[in-house]
């Protein structure tokens, strides 16, 4: 059998696995409510917790994107590294307290928060609007990621679109199966392997010092603008990045999910002094898979960023027969990434539209058991949409990051001033919520991402937070 | 007594929903923040001349090996941060 083959039929088995996993997760339900669906029961261990969060914020595009970007553009983009341990860093600002008044409210939504916190419902509304836009986005992003990996690992045998329908098609059935305790299930077993393929690979493709050494005096002598320190502009832009996706990860809805979902505030503590770790024994390692793949790529004008790892793992791969086993790991772990945050985001989305859209409006008086299953309808609709879209893309990953991020960090306001701000209220919010996504937004569409290399989404939320203070102060007097 | 009524419904609701229902408890002292400003600072390549920076240290240049220890005491920090002053 080939290599594509033996790719196939463990793909196909983890695939198995999954929906095997879905049935186990559904048999061990404790009700149909939300809850139970969206939270799994409010309980979730450490363990699992730290690999849910792990998988969920670790997605194709940052297991693709990062290798590929350092090969076309260099060493600066050990940015990725800073940013996704920012994100760590700002959940700490305000994960705490948040997740002590969700346990007192039984918050199920971001939108719970939102409601508690300001009691305005044009806020939650907005606020919930641009999480749905950047969560179709993100989970688009993913979709199409998961064509494009399938494609490559297979060397084009299995074609783009039988790559997202069939992902696609697994997801669904067993998320709609298990709900949360079915994704975090699936995420502990992503987070492992990939653990074990990436390091794995790692030390049995590291190059020593001296060979690190050739790569880097190449690069200075050949391409110097990929090795040598960043200009001033490019500083600026990497600051920028690493706030903007700083602030705007740590607020990602499924994120905020998984802080209610903890069992104690000691197993939230834990996770998320764990995460912390996880940029550097997951970006760095992808980084410098990057830099020891640059000499592969020497006569490449401008490499394509969804294909870079793929076609490195088939070389390593090749090198040997242990190579080839933890090369089949981390296929199916990138594969497996893909899916956990596209279910992660799917299930967030549901939830939103179900119980704080038609919940608070055509669905008022429904039961948390009836809107679980419209939560799960939404899903299947959701899904069946973005497929379609996702077959017919025009759009490469790292725009569609960035469209993403420009928006999600105007919500981030709600949870860093709603839970520290005394004077802050509904109304500045809402204009501040307002005012920075329509810059944002707005900037971005007529092609404008960054002014003075700062990023338009940055600069809309410090307009967010100027007018939220103005208009809180002028109330309050 | 209809008005009665209302008041204490209002009194409820204000129990339920007090004025300000932010839940600014701190957990970490304003410094904490400081040292990552610091931190963040020294993961981005200001501070280095080029001569300096483009030293190779372990095969890579100064410059990314810097940030590279910056992102490791970031990760070393939050951890001591969370055991120090995240309480139950």
């Amino acid at each position: 059998m080939g290599t594509t083959g033996i790719i196939i039929l463990s793909v196909g088995a983890y695939l198995i696995l999954l929906l095997a996993l879905g049935l186990i997760a559904n048999r061990q339900r404790k009700s149909n409510t939300l809850k139970d669906f969206y939270l799994a029961g409010g309980n979730m261990g450490a363990f699992v917790l730290l690999f849910t969060l792990y998988a969920t914020q670790y997605s194709a595009n940052t297991m693709l994107v990062t290798p590929a970007e350092v090969v076309n553009k260099g060493m600066g983009m050990i940015l990725i590294l800073g940013y996704m341990t920012a994100v760590v860093v700002f959940y700490l600002t305000f994960a705490p307290q948040l997740y002590n008044i969700s346990k007192k409210q039984s918050f199920i939504t971001p939108g719970d928060w939102f409601d508690y916190r300001f009691k305005s419902p044009k806020l939650t509304l907005l606020a919930n609007g641009i999480l749905v836009l950047v969560s179709v986005n993100f989970l688009l992003s993913q979709l199409m990621a998961m064509g494009h990996i399938v494609n490559g690992v297979t060397d084009g045998q299995i074609p783009y679109w039988v790559g997202v329908v069939a992902l696609a098609f697994v997801v669904i059935v067993y998320e709609t199966l298990g709900g949360m305790r079915a994704v975090a299930w699936t995420d502990v077993i992503q987070g492992i392997m990939l653990f074990i393929g990436l390091i794995g690979l790692f030390i049995m493709v590291m190059p020593s010092t001296d060979e690190l050494a050739k790569i880097s005096t190449w690069l200075i002598e050949n391409e110097p603008k990929k090795i040598t320190v960043p200009d001033v502009s490019f500083r600026i832009y990497w600051a920028s990045l690493l706030l903007m996706i700083g602030l705007g990860g740590a607020v990602y809805p499924q994120v905020i999910q998984r802080i209610y979902a903890a069992k104690s505030v000691k197993t939230l503590r834990n996770s998320l002094g764990a995460m912390i770790i996880m940029p550097l024994v997951t970006v760095l390692i992808l980084f410098l898979l990057g830099v020891i793949s640059i000499p592969h790529f020497i006569d490449s004008e401008g490499v394509s960023k969804d294909t870079v790892l793929p076609e490195m793992l088939h070389y390593w791969g090749g090198l040997s027969a242990f190579n080839f086993g933890l090369m089949i790991m981390v296929v199916v772990a990138l594969i497996a990434a893909i899916m956990s945050t596209a279910d992660s985001v799917l299930l967030s989305l549901s939830s939103i539209i179900a119980k704080d859209i038609f919940g608070k409006s055509k669905y008022k008086s429904a039961s948390s058991e009836k809107l679980t299953k419209l939560g799960k309808l939404c899903s299947w609709i959701i899904m069946f949409i973005m497929v379609l879209v996702a077959l017919h893309p025009k759009i490469t990953l790292w725009g569609l990051i960035e469209l993403k991020m420009q928006i999600l960090v105007q919500v981030a306001p709600l949870f860093l001033l709603g839970v520290h701000s005394k004077t802050i209220n509904s109304k500045g919010m809402f204009l501040g919520l307002a005012v920075g996504f329509l810059f944002a937004t707005g900037a971005f569409l007529i092609g404008v991402k960054t002014i003075g290399n700062i990023h338009v989404g940055l600069i809309g939320f410090v307009l967010n937070i100027m007018v939220a203070y103005s208009f809180s102060q002028n109330r309050n007097s | 007594m209809q008005e009665l009524n209302t008041t204490l419904l209002l009194c409820f609701q204000m129990n339920k929903y007090p004025k300000n229902r932010h839940t600014s408890e701190k957990v970490f002292p304003y410094w904490v923040w400081l040292v990552y400003a610091i931190l963040f600072a020294l993961s981005i390549p200001w501070y280095l001349s080029e001569a300096i920076a483009m030293h190779l240290v372990l095969g890579l240049p100064l410059w990314l090996v810097a940030n590279i220890c910056a992102i490791v005491m970031m990760a070393g920090f939050t951890i001591w941060t969370i055991r120090t002053y995240w309480k139950d």
